[in-house]
């Protein structure tokens, strides 16, 4: 045996470019193929992380909500029921909404938007919506305030393009800063800014009576810090509901279409404002791990009490995994479409290195050599051809991948702001999930199998005199 | 002893519609240790002949018995592993694997038949030495010349200890003196350890070498004379 | 005669060609049909968007947009519809009222955006009531008619004949209320839009609101031909200069984008075909070129000069790549013009399609010009892959060619 992977391998370099070159096509298949599959994974995990930070991982719900989704739909927020949730298997949060509509108004600006009511600590180990809260807004107001210090021409005309621009931290601030301006004009500039631009934005706190608007729909509505949003809506049973509430701070979401009609509240002022007494409309729940949340809800299932029921994210948005699945179709077709040209490519290879050697295969079997040894040296030649390119290709697009999920590539022009109009950062994401790589090498080893059925036949129908002679 | 018997050999193959009796009822007999060479011109069955007698070809009608087996109707399994214990080859060129050196082509066949390494190794070096190879060993057949490669494939043929070796035009690609070093050699062999050898040739050199030669036209014997 | 015997050439190994040859055709084929795909997905929901949703050319207050401000109206609209009825590239307009409010059924509400519309002049500028899959298009409600979307119906519980309240601040910034009743439900292929959008009588919201006469917030245009957009935008453009004139690109900047980024992805997808295309070539005719060194060395010698030698190659080479090429244009052609016809159903994915605004029938289409380009495309890959097998056969001296060695 180790004598016939001996000749396959050596035979592998008589034509050294041959081989090099199939062995780069498996490679480059390799890789384009993982890149490719790693991008729709770093979208996809994206998109389920910005949903499954807004609506949990499962929810648990009274079981009429689903189809009707009021109010009075909505369920006891009781400690036995959070406890009874927290001691389920994974599950690593349980935090109450209360979600219903209301229409906003400005004085003369109104909009129908939808409230959710949320529990200021809890809520923010869920999603850290704290981290998202804008801290410096970059008005045309801070902008003359800064031009009356006379940084320069430059750095005015350069500042002119953030105009409209809000930031929620440091960080995002310095980083855009860095961007725009050279070494020398950064440090000014940036203290400009945070002189002027900082925006007093700030989380709940328990009962707290303010509100934290989208960024978008504060606009829209024309609201400042501080200024008065007024909520009117129908309660618990048809209860009338109404309200001042001063505007604490505005955040960014994900989405932007939630941005735009979106209103937190805390949650003890929110079940005030619609008379719920101590009722939710839904407990979002968090699992440790995003693979476990099936065993989570299963183990939920189990223990809920009649009347209510528990929903995963993936049943609460189908439009989201409808989407994903289409998508991942259109990913197989294509990735199909590089694989066979490859498997052609090594079949060429194959049949050519076959074609030369009739004579030498004629002699073998002649001196003795039985057609099956034979043939195993030539399966082990198809799979080391085969190999070489994907081995290699594995090599190098683990590292690669996982380098570029940490550090995606960020992406420029119209292509950017359509992407943060979607709620995305404008960068290109990619994933490093296993399931990229192991399918890799195996669709390699069922192509060589399947090419390998014409060596064998080939070899099968072999007349030794033809061969020799011919 | 008779090593090869063949009986009343017939060969008939389709000529493009027209029945071609290439041989055409010969009936010959070799033994132990002969040094035969088998002429004829182009078309006289010759190679047709010298096929079947080394399992390469089947006849249509007679008997090839070798060494009491009749080799013209085993299965094609049967008859590899008979070639592999039985015969040696020496073609006219390719003879060798050309990914393995020499002492791995003369090697090749004794892993075939599978045999322990130390034997390998033994009988390796003995016959590598027999041609005066030794020195070649780890050289692989494109860094051989032709006498060489040709001396290699003497080597090999006589790895498996055959009952006989078969050497299909075994000089014709080599110069006036590596082919007198192969023959010398070969006759050498046949001389010291009793191996048969049966050529196919053109070549006068060897025919001159030759103990016994056989003369076929139009698929019949028409001479058989011993010297 | 170069030609005829590189193409001579090329079937001299049958299988090793045709095996090359079909890698090609298939790269081309699939190539083709995603690039014919994706086409006709941007060209479907072009469509929807330019017949259902947000028309081709829109007018408005030139404040309007920025907050939706319902006290940006369009003043003089007799003085827009003169010019408008001048222009022959306008084949319909229709004027609009739109309020953003609060939808409410028994049970939910939910944010909307509310436009009133004169049913007789609105068909002829939008589709929208060929999508009514349930009751019909203003008719069979005698007071204050809605049309509502299929999602918004499911959302709100609502069937022909619910009642439906809508919230709304009227032109004098009260508050108020108007009840509305189902008269049709429509679906269009874009979710987002059915979700959001209900239709209502202009009259009777004009009502509602206390909205001047003679006042709307938008007036969407039909014109007889896409192409004409730019040169009808800028007419417009010049002579209504206190108001914005948008085209449909600018109303709704994805689209745009999308339909000019299809392009470049393409590119990139035919780049990576065409680059594993490319090494299996070399491939090939490298072999083509060690199995005929004797021939060479030959031709060589009985004078064949190394520009003739280079030619032949490169013909082979690029008549090899063109012939695969074309036979992968021609089944494409075919298939991409049968789902043309018949659609290709992806209805499997129909939820995800819809929510994004496509529809799960995709008709594949694709312009000749695109087709040009993978011709040119196959060409040079072709052209630049002989490179390298003639490169080994100039290299070769006829001597040494000649030379009969093992």
């Amino acid at each position: 045996m180790k004598d016939i992977v001996k000749i396959a391998w050596r035979n592998l370099w008589r034509n050294k470019t041959r081989t090099v070159i199939t062995a780069v096509v498996v490679f480059i298949g390799v890789i384009l193929a993982a890149v490719m599959s790693s991008q729709q994974y770093g979208i996809y995990d994206t998109m389920i992380d910005n949903v499954i930070g807004f609506s949990g991982n499962i929810q648990v719900l009274n079981e009429d909500y689903w189809e009707n989704k009021t109010i009075n739909n909505s369920l006891e927020y009781s400690d036995s029921l959070t406890s009874l949730i927290g001691a389920t298997d994974h599950v690593s949060l349980v935090t109450p909404r209360l979600e219903s509509f209301a229409l906003a108004s400005n004085g003369d600006i109104t909009k129908g938007i939808l409230v959710a009511g949320i529990d200021a600590e809890k809520e923010d180990e869920l999603n850290n919506y704290s981290q998202k809260i804008v801290r410096f807004k970059i008005t045309e107001e801070v902008l003359e305030n800064i031009q009356r210090e006379n940084p320069g021409k430059e750095i005015i005309q350069s500042l002119a393009s953030l105009k409209g621009r809000s930031f929620i931290s440091d960080e995002r601030l310095e980083a855009n800063i860095e961007d725009l301006f050279d070494k020398k004009q950064e440090e000014k500039v940036l203290a400009l800014m945070k002189k002027y631009s900082r925006y007093p934005g700030s989380k709940f706190e328990k009962n707290d009576n303010g509100v934290i608007l989208g960024e978008r729909l504060a606009e829209y509505l024309q609201l400042d810090i501080n200024d008065t949003l007024v909520l009117i809506s129908q309660g618990y049973h048809g209860v009338s509901a109404a309200g001042l509430y001063p505007v604490k701070g505005l955040v960014k979401i994900p989405s932007p279409d939630l941005e735009r009609r979106l209103v937190y509240m805390e949650i003890n002022t929110c079940m005030e404002f619609y008379s719920t007494e101590n009722r939710v409309t839904s407990l979002v729940v968090k699992v440790d791990r995003n693979s476990k949340t099936m065993k989570a809800l299963e183990g939920l299932k189990a223990k809920l009490p009649e009347g209510y029921t528990a929903m995963s994210w993936q049943e609460t948005q189908p439009e989201m995994v409808n989407m994903i699945e289409g998508d991942k179709a259109g990913g197989y077709f294509m990735k199909g479409i590089f694989y066979i040209i490859v498997g052609f490519i090594i079949f060429s290879t194959i049949m050519m290195m076959m074609a030369e050697r009739k004579r030498e295969f004629g002699i073998m079997i002649a001196v003795g050599m039985q057609k099956l040894r034979l043939s195993l040296i030539v399966f082990f030649e198809t799979l080391f051809i085969g190999i070489i390119g994907s081995v290699f290709g594995l090599l190098a697009s683990i590292p690669l991948l996982s380098f570029l999920k940490h550090n995606p590539i960020p992406l420029q022009g119209d292509m950017a702001k359509m992407m943060e109009d979607f709620g995305f950062e404008a960068v290109l994401y990619f994933s490093n999930n296993a399931d990229i790589f192991y399918w890799q090498p195996l669709i390699i080893f069922i192509m060589v199998m399947i090419i390998f059925i014409f060596p064998i036949y080939i070899i099968r129908k072999l007349k030794i005199m033809n061969a020799i002679r011919g | 002893m008779r090593v090869i018997e063949i009986k009343n050999l017939h060969k008939v193959y389709d000529g493009a519609g027209v029945p071609v009796h290439a041989v055409n009822g010969i009936d010959l007999s070799f033994e132990q240790g002969e040094f035969a060479a088998i002429v004829g011109p182009s078309g006289s069955g010759k190679t047709t002949l010298l096929n079947m007698v080394g399992g390469l070809d089947q006849p249509t009608e007679g008997e090839i018995i070798v060494d009491g087996t009749d080799i013209g109707h085993l299965k094609s399994r049967e008859m590899i592993n008979f070639r592999l214990n039985n015969i040696g080859f020496v073609f006219q060129a390719y003879n060798l694997i050309p990914v393995l050196t020499a002492k791995e082509n003369v090697e090749f066949i004794m892993h075939l038949q599978g045999r322990s390494k130390h034997d390998r190794n033994q009988r390796t070096k003995e016959l590598l030495a027999a041609v005066g190879l030794d020195d070649r060993m780890n050289s692989r057949p494109n860094k051989l010349s032709g006498g060489q490669q040709q001396r290699v494939a003497v080597a090999r043929a006589l790895a498996s200890k055959p009952k006989f070796v078969l050497a299909d035009e075994p000089t014709a690609n080599l110069d006036t003196k590596s082919t007198e070093n192969l023959l010398d050699i070969m006759e050498k062999l046949n001389k010291d350890e009793n191996i048969t050898f049966i050529f196919s040739t053109h070549d006068a050199r060897v025919v001159a070498k030759a103990r016994r030669v056989i003369t076929i036209e139009d698929g019949k014997v028409v001479s058989d004379k011993i010297k | 005669m170069l030609i005829s015997i590189a193409w001579k050439n090329i079937w001299r190994n049958r299988s090793r060609s045709i095996i090359i040859m079909l890698a090609i055709t298939l790269g081309i084929y699939g190539g083709l049909f995603i690039l014919a795909f994706m086409q006709g997905m941007v060209k479907q929901r072009l469509s929807t968007a330019l017949n259902t949703e947000i028309s081709y050319i829109q007018i408005h207050h030139p404040e309007y947009l920025e907050n939706d401000d319902f006290n940006c109206y369009i003043n003089n609209v007799n003085m827009v519809e003169g010019l408008l009825q001048d222009d022959s590239l306008i084949t319909a307009y229709s004027k609009r009222i739109i309020v953003n409010s609060m939808a409410s059924s028994a049970e939910t509400g939910t944010g909307v955006k509310v436009t009133g519309v004169d049913p007789e002049t609105e068909i002829t500028v939008t589709n929208l009531h060929e999508k009514v899959v349930d009751g019909a298009y203003f008719e069979g409600v005698k007071r204050n008619p809605a049309v509502v979307g299929q999602k918004l119906a499911e959302k709100m519980n609502l069937k022909v004949r619910s009642k439906i309240v809508i919230q709304f601040q009227d032109a004098n910034g009260e508050l108020t209320a108007g009840a509305f009743r189902v008269a049709g439900i429509y679906k269009t292929t874009n979710t987002a839009f059915d979700e959001f959008n209900v239709f209502v009588d202009i009259d009777d919201l004009r009502r509602l609101t206390s909205l001047g006469e003679g006042r709307v917030h938008e007036i969407a245009l039909r014109l007889n031909k896409i192409e004409n957009v730019p040169e009808v935008r800028t007419n417009l453009g010049d002579r209504l200069e206190d108001m914005e004139v948008l085209t449909w690109k600018e109303r709704d900047m994805m689209l745009g984008w999308m339909s000019e980024s299809m392009n470049q992805y393409m590119y990139v997808i035919m780049f990576i075909i065409l680059l594993a295309l490319f090494f299996g070539i070399i491939n090939t005719m490298l072999m083509a070129i060690l199995e005929r060194v004797k021939e060479l060395g030959m031709l060589m010698a009985v004078g064949m000069n190394k520009l003739r030698i280079f030619l032949m190659i490169m013909l082979e080479t690029v008549l090899l790549s063109l012939t695969g090429a074309v036979l992968g244009i021609i089944v494409g052609l075919i298939t991409i013009a049968y789902f043309e016809k018949a659609g290709l159903d992806l209805s499997l994915w129909a939820e995800g399609y819809e929510a994004y605004g496509f529809d799960a029938v995709i008709y594949t289409t694709i312009d000749t010009n695109s087709v040009i380009m993978i011709v040119i495309l196959v060409l040079i890959t072709g052209l630049i892959a002989s490179i390298f097998p003639s490169r080994k056969a100039l290299k070769l001296k006829p001597v040494e060619a000649l030379r009969t060695d093992n």
